[in-house]
């Protein structure tokens, strides 16, 4: 019977426990003590991450403006579920989280004076940053783990990391880089003259050692790369225009990116009616010669049929959960989560206030976090 | 098709076993003999491999004293049915370490012959298949005993798995007031 099952036995069974399904390994770790104790080791959170190598979307962050009739102007980070997992403190009045990566969210203080947060929701850690290096104007900021190139990211969340903020000026572009284990900012590293429209403050992109920001009205991609300590731009294909778009990533490594774009055909209708198409367009990045790269089309969702919904949908904003493929794209009064694989859509109940956008969180969970 | 040999066919089984090389006699802790295909015990269990590389293999039943008639039956079984099926390229693909490669799917037929069994069969599967080095069989039982823990209570975890609560009722209140998510719908 299981009383008599070893240790290695009781892992075994642990490790294929659905990761998307956090409730049962709680369930199972408050069976008795010694499951709890194999749930909780180093060597098994790190096995059942590897064994299911990709991380689930646990819920995402939802940036609201919330209060009470007539004062809807708080800002709230306010965590959103997608699984049962819910962090000790959903909701971070006066935040805005900026990014997601490795387990930890990176926020920002609002509307006042800037001071950025790295939290876990998962350990619920938090730890405020210092006093950012400069008075920043149009910026952005990036979390990622310290260990780059090294570190697979299966069980990182307790290890060193990195913040790189990205300040549009003054003159040239400045980044620093904040590292979690001197608790300092770098000295700036200088990156090209300032853009006209600033720099977007959207979730970046991970690709390899490289960072890629939107810049520029999304009319180019600023990359900084980790290792080298290097600044590069690349622009978007020409022609491009676009109320809003979103980096991507594919599984392999491929930099890609997603807009929305409205059109408007013609029905087929007696009366020559019609109406406005929207449509979630792809494309990927390709290095080429010289440095320049090209762009690709990888198709197109029309989301009016697909969500089933008006054209109502708002085009100035998408969000993408990287690793597990999900696109976030909002109406006037519903937010929706489309995973590209499984073609599932599902209506995203946020709850109170008017969400300004979304930072996808993915993690593992593992009971080794009880306290 | 069943092969279901070895209740009481001892000694024509043995016959068998003279006969053709093509299979191996296990002889399980009770003192039955079971006959399975050389080829897919060697592929399937590193124990078994081992043993039919190093020569240990006894004509007259090879002992396998830490495993039931039951379980070694379903062993048997589950060999005999994996030779006869077409293996697919995720089964036969994997020789990273098995505690860290990437879980596949059980197939139709494994999931099929994991449903059957009883809990206590299911339990003393698993053991013979950890104790045999059968990776494929051990990842087939676990996953059925993982899922059959999906959606249940402590409690109910505990009264199918027969395992004793040893929690203070102090300590499980913890876990439920921290982790109320895992435990109360909302």
């Amino acid at each position: 019977m299981a009383e008599a099952l070893t240790d290695d036995l009781v892992e075994e069974i642990l490790l294929r426990l659905a990761p998307d399904d956090p409730v049962s390994l709680v369930r199972a770790a408050a069976v008795c003590m010694r499951w709890r104790r194999v749930a909780s080791t180093r060597s098994f959170r790190r096995g059942f991450a590897r064994r299911h190598r990709k991380a689930p979307m646990l819920g995402f962050i939802a940036n609201l403006r919330d209060g009470h009739e007539g004062d809807r102007y708080d800002y709230v980070a306010r965590f959103v579920r997608a699984t049962r997992f819910r962090p000790f403190c959903p909701e971070r009045r006066h935040r805005r989280a900026l990014d997601a990566r490795h387990g930890r969210v990176l926020l920002t203080t609002v509307p006042w004076k800037p001071t950025l947060e790295v939290w876990d929701p998962v350990t619920g850690e938090l730890r405020e940053l210092p006093s950012m290096p400069q008075t920043v104007t149009s910026w952005n900021a990036a979390v990622v783990c310290a260990a780059h190139g090294a570190c697979d990211h299966l069980d990182c969340r307790r290890g060193p990391f990195l913040v790189v903020l990205l300040d549009s000026g003054p003159e040239m572009m400045h980044l620093f880089v904040y590292s979690s284990e001197t608790g300092a900012w770098s000295e700036p590293i200088f990156g090209p003259p300032s853009p006209t429209y600033g720099v977007e403050m959207v979730p970046t992109a991970l690709v390899g050692n490289a960072l890629y920001f939107l810049i520029d009205a999304t009319e180019s991609i600023l990359k900084y790369d980790l290792a080298a300590r290097s600044v590069s731009v690349i622009f978007m294909p020409t022609g491009f225009t676009s109320d809003f778009a979103a980096l991507t990533t594919t599984e392999d490594g491929v930099l890609g990116f997603a807009k929305l774009e409205k059109s408007t055909v013609e029905d087929g209708g007696l009366l020559g009616s019609s109406r406005v198409k929207c449509e979630l367009r792809l494309l990927s990045m390709h290095p080429g010669p010289d440095g320049y790269v090209t762009w690709a089309e990888n198709g197109s969702i029309e989301l009016g049929s697909l969500l089933n919904v008006d054209a109502s949908i708002e085009s100035d904003y998408v969000a993408f959960a990287h690793g597990v493929g999900i696109f976030f794209v909002g109406t006037e009064d519903a937010w929706f989560s489309i995973d590209l694989k499984s073609g599932r859509v599902m209506e995203e109940d946020y709850g109170n206030g008017d969400t300004q956008s979304i930072v996808p969180y993915s993690s593992f969970y593992t009971p080794g976090s009880f306290s | 098709m069943e092969v279901d040999k070895g209740k009481g066919e001892a000694e024509e089984t043995r016959k068998v076993a003279e006969a053709d090389r093509d299979t191996v006699t296990l002889k399980s802790s009770d003192g039955k003999l079971f006959e399975v295909s050389k080829e897919a015990a060697a592929r399937l269990s590193t124990v078994l491999a081992g043993m039919i590389a190093g020569g240990s293999i006894d004509d007259n039943g090879t002992d396998l004293k830490q495993i039931g008639s039951e379980a070694l039956e379903n062993v048997v079984d589950y060999c005999n049915k994996h030779a006869n099926s077409i293996p697919s390229a995720a089964l036969i693909s994997s020789s990273i370490s098995f505690n860290t490669a990437p879980f596949k799917e059980p197939e139709e037929w494994e999931r099929k012959f994991v449903d059957r069994l009883s809990h206590d069969a299911l339990f003393d599967l698993v053991e013979a298949a950890n104790f045999l080095g059968m990776e494929r069989l051990l990842d087939v039982t676990c996953h059925k005993i993982s899922e059959m823990m999906k959606g249940k209570s402590p409690d109910q975890i505990r009264e199918v798995f027969n395992i004793k609560n040893d929690y203070t009722k102090e300590e499980l209140e913890e876990i439920r007031q921290e982790l109320a998510w895992a435990f109360y719908d909302d």
